[in-house]
């Protein structure tokens, strides 16, 4: 149950409990030693009454007086706590007698020798009445205890409202000192459940004493400050890398965007000049010497090398965008039907794994990425047969494809160069390419988390393409 | 069906493209007139002209989409809400495949969208298009 109370309530109950405690305990201890003290104060009470009576009734007994024996007794009416008292004279018999209105018992005859013994609340005193030496008869007193029992209530009656007075106090002090100890704690504790519940770190604890707990509120509040200071240069970051990414995306927008339109309003004019040269040739044909007729034909070339140029440019700028569906794809499959389109020449055989995978992905991209591979191969082969194997391996997540010649091979230092936008190794009229295919596939391949790879040495003729592809197709793809 | 000649008006900016037309006419031996306009408003202007400037019925317009003043939309547009140019045949011919201008054609009542990379150069696709379909269908001839 007390560990439920609040520390306040704790603390209150902690100084009640030990004032009350302390309290009982010394009016315990009183009252016990006002009990000790009760019964030698009454012996010695009573024997001093009973020996002032016996001098007086000497001479009511000498002189077998029992009048005056029993007025001396009725001096005893001024003590309210005499029951009863009674004269006896030499022989043991009742002599005279006392007892208060409401007293009817005589205490019998008393013992011959001196004494007293407790009775029924009373205590009964006897002692021998003598003159000169000479035994004369005896004297018994009653005397009841019931105003030494009123007196000892009377004091624990006193401790006990003293004790409830102090537990009171003790409570108005607790609840100062609650003010000075648990405030400081329970500010802490608000503190820090705000912090927690709201994430808000701002806010600080308020500081109450200048002792340990306040001590702690400022080390709380400057770890709050630390953490703001933390959360603030986050939130800096955070807020840095959004603007940066945004604007990341903003640019390759543009880029694609200007990529599309270059190519598609290039374009127009371009088939412009095509035909012009071509109505030049048509309606000049004999008048035009051999000399123009053959510019017109290179005229018409660079045209056509142009046209590549721009669906390059619009391919590379689709790449990784644009995937069309996405099935489960039987990869050899993929691979033949790219060699049927691409209709090598007869001297070159491409050799398509058996163990290719069938895996679930867009055939659109992924056949593309074959197709430029598989037609690099060919297109840049300097024998007239050459033998081209296409395979696949599974690596982790990514499947590995592999497209490998036997054809001139690269040099090292130009395994960099090769992966660029519009650069070729080869005279453009030897060869006839834009550059962009490696780009495009590079572009595409890194679009869906995979990188591509040359292994080609100087000494050795032939070029392996490596590239991966990841086995599940990105969902957000 | 048509026992009229079909007068052709072509709504072309660029003249080579223009000159291409025409010369494909020229080279399939198809005698029809052609009309050339530069933009939708020369066209709107060339299709209202009474007297000796009208271009007669039955007659086709091959509208260009990409145009300056008033490109090939707002051409089809404007002859829509023409009381007497409303059953204008138009076929749209354009270098646009972009699907929202498609539609967006269509919804203007095109008789049909052509995508000049998919006819060819030479235009021989479509001269041989247009040569049969105004053999066999009916054109509107009479004017409101």
């Amino acid at each position: 149950m007390l560990a439920r109370l609040s520390f306040g309530s704790k603390l209150t109950a902690l100084v009640a409990m030990t004032t009350g405690l302390a309290i009982m305990l010394v009016a315990g201890a009183l009252a016990i030693l006002d009990l000790a003290r009760m019964r030698p104060k009454a012996v010695s009470t009573v024997s001093t009454f009973a020996e002032v009576l016996a001098i007086h009734s000497t001479a009511a007994l000498a002189f077998g007086d029992t009048e005056a024996g029993v007025e001396t007794l009725s001096a005893l009416r001024a003590v309210p706590d005499v029951a009863t008292a009674a004269l006896y004279d030499e022989n043991g018999k009742q002599f005279a007698t006392y007892a208060r209105n409401d007293e009817t018992t005589i205490p019998a005859t008393g013992p011959t020798g001196a004494g007293h013994h407790f009775v029924d609340r009373q205590i009964v005193m006897h002692i021998p009445v003598e003159h000169e030496n000479r035994v004369l008869g005896s004297l018994s007193i009653a005397y009841r205890l019931d105003g030494i029992y009123r007196e000892v209530a009377s004091h624990i009656a006193l401790a006990s409202l003293i004790g409830v007075f102090s537990i009171g106090a003790a409570m108005l002090v607790a609840l100062r000192l609650r003010r000075g100890l648990a405030e400081p704690v329970t500010e802490l504790t608000f503190a820090a459940q705000r912090v927690s519940h709201t994430k808000d770190y701002s806010v600080r604890a308020r500081k109450i004493s200048d002792d340990e707990l306040g001590q702690l509120t400022d080390t709380f509040n400057q770890m709050l400050s630390q953490i703001e200071q933390y959360e603030h240069v986050q939130h800096e970051a955070e807020q840095q890398r959004l603007r940066y990414m945004a604007e990341l995306e903003r640019s390759n927008r543009e880029l694609d965007e200007f990529a599309y339109v270059a190519s598609h309003d290039l374009r127009s004019p371009l088939q412009g000049i095509k035909s012009l040269a071509q109505w030049i040739a048509e309606d000049n044909a004999d008048a035009l010497p051999e000399k123009s007729r053959r510019h017109l034909v290179q005229m018409e070339q660079r045209v056509g090398r142009l046209e590549r140029l721009l669906d390059d440019l619009l391919q590379y700028s689709r790449a990784g965008r644009v995937h069309g569906t996405v099935k489960d794809v039987d990869t050899g499959a993929l691979c033949l039907e790219t060699v049927s389109l691409l209709t090598p020449p007869e001297e070159f055989s491409v050799d398509v794994s058996a163990e290719m995978p069938v895996m679930r992905t867009a055939p659109a991209p992924l056949a593309q990425v074959l197709r430029n591979l598989i037609n690099n191969a060919v297109k840049h082969h300097d024998r007239d047969a050459g033998r081209i194997e296409v395979s696949c391996k599974p690596n982790g997540a990514f499947n590995v494809f592999s497209v490998t010649d036997d054809g001139p091979g690269i040099d090292p230092r130009y395994h960099e160069q090769v992966f660029k936008m519009f650069e070729t190794l080869s005279p453009r009229d030897s060869v006839e390419g834009s550059g962009m295919g490696l780009a495009v596939i590079k572009k595409i391949v890194e679009s869906y988390g995979g990188t591509i790879d040359l292994l080609s040495s100087a000494e050795e003729r032939g070029a392996t393409f490596t590239f991966t592809w990841p086995k599940e197709f990105p969902a957000g793809a | 069906m048509n026992t009229d000649t079909v007068n052709i008006l072509l709504v072309e900016d660029d003249d080579v493209d223009a000159e291409a037309i025409e010369r494909a006419f020229e080279k399939a031996k198809i005698a029809n007139p052609v009309f050339r306009a530069r933009d939708g408003l020369e066209a709107l202007e060339m299709l209202r002209a009474k007297g000796a400037d009208e271009i007669a019925r039955p007659y086709i317009v091959l509208l260009d989409l990409k145009m300056p003043r008033m490109n090939g939309l707002a051409f089809l547009d404007e002859i829509r809400l023409d009381e007497d140019l409303r059953d204008s045949v138009v076929f749209v011919l354009t270098t646009s495949a972009a699907e929202k201008d498609v539609s967006a054609a269509y919804e203007k009542y095109v008789a049909g969208y052509i995508v000049k990379s998919q006819v060819g150069s030479s235009f021989k696709d479509l001269i041989g298009l247009l040569d049969y379909y105004w053999r066999v269908v009916a054109l509107p001839t009479a004017a409101h």
